[in-house]
């Protein structure tokens, strides 16, 4: 979080995470493509000529003011692909909130994991961790076949018991609720670091 | 052993006063008249413009601000790589029109200018030097001022975000 008060800014950066192919540049396309373009910017994806995410998808997008006060949100992905680690660790930077996207095919299993544990990994590196970061999960690709389980979903990766969504991106479903929600706890959590009382 | 790659996320600044932005706004302003320089901006390496001077006409500066902390960064993780701790203080990119010069404040700021050719990249180097430490004392000071979160994020903030998201999300 960073607070210009002279232009009234409040600037939260989300970044979405998660193994390859995951559905992270699909979330934050339904995303782009749902707001009003009067309040977001452009969105930028730095990929590879086969489309993959090489560095980071960026956008950012601006609530209507509140009380003279803009909340400015910025949405990142990482690439997913286990080499790109040191890029995924430098967008991390001043990360207030994560979003965890998991692909539910049995196959990916292990990915998930390994991608959770990498983000760990990464966040430690800042003085941070998976326990104190509000971070939410999506269990996406819920069209597909061969899914696992959301129990089992549940036991291997959200050892954490943060708040989780099924979704199916590429039509939108879930992609919403995710959204909010990892705001409102990244709100909660400032909210309880800077001692707001509540009415 | 302390890793040295570990930045202390806690010690970072979170609250930039009116004051400060105002000095900041002020000190690029000569940056930029004394280069002639088409943008000037300051930003954090997060990703996040915090102040600008001047326009590239076309171009997103969000968008670019962005791309200049992600490209700062991978260079400083290059540098790590090849065993130069913290060495890489400065970037300069040289174009066929204009050219990029990019310097770190701390371990999370960035100045970036953008000039054309017909300024020395020594002139470049020496008032960018300058307007760097300027900026950097201006962000040291403790102004009494200083607002308390909780001033700004108030109990009923979190409610208006949720129904503004809703407004712009549906």
């Amino acid at each position: 979080m960073f607070i210009n008060w002279a232009l009234q800014e409040i600037y939260i950066k989300i970044v979405y995470y998660g193994p390859g192919l995951s559905g992270k540049t699909t979330n934050l396309q339904r995303i782009y493509n749902q707001i009003d373009p009067t309040h977001r910017g452009e969105m930028v994806c730095l990929k590879t000529m086969e489309e993959r995410t090489i560095f980071f998808d960026f956008m950012q997008f601006e609530l209507p003011a509140i009380h003279g006060k803009r909340p400015k949100f910025s949405l990142y992905t990482v690439p997913g692909q286990y080499y790109y680690a040191a890029s995924r660790r430098i967008i991390l930077n001043g990360v207030d909130g994560v979003v965890f996207i998991a692909d539910s095919q049995r196959n990916r299993l292990r990915d998930n994991l390994d991608s959770l544990l990498d983000l760990e990994k990464n966040l430690i590196r800042y003085n941070r961790s998976l326990e104190q970061i509000p971070w939410v999960i999506q269990f996406n690709k819920q069209d597909m076949e061969d899914l696992v389980g959301i129990e089992e979903l549940q036991s291997k990766l959200n050892f954490n018991a943060v708040p989780y969504f099924t979704a199916v991106a590429v039509q939108g479903t879930g992609v919403r609720e995710t959204l909010k929600t990892i705001i409102n706890n990244v709100i909660g959590e400032i909210e309880r670091k800077w001692h707001v009382e509540n009415s | 052993m302390e890793n040295p790659d570990t930045a202390n996320q806690e010690a970072k600044q979170i609250l930039l006063s009116e004051e400060q932005y105002h000095e900041i706004a002020q000190e690029l302003d000569f940056l930029r008249g004394k280069l002639r320089s088409q943008l000037v901006l300051f930003g954090d390496l997060s990703g996040q413009l915090i102040c600008q001077k001047g326009d590239l006409p076309g171009a997103d500066i969000t968008i670019l601000t962005a791309l200049l902390a992600g490209d700062f960064s991978a260079t400083t993780e290059i540098a790590k790589l090849l065993g130069q701790e913290n060495q890489f203080r400065l970037h300069y990119h040289e174009g066929s029109r204009s050219n990029l010069y990019i310097s770190s404040l701390t371990d999370q700021f960035f100045l970036a200018v953008i000039f054309d050719s017909t300024v020395t990249l020594g002139m470049v180097r020496i008032f960018t030097r300058k307007s760097i430490d300027k900026i950097g004392r201006i962000i040291e000071t403790n102004f009494e001022e200083m607002v308390k979160i909780s001033n700004i994020i108030n109990s009923e903030f979190k409610s208006y975000v949720t129904e503004g998201l809703d407004k712009i999300l549906g």
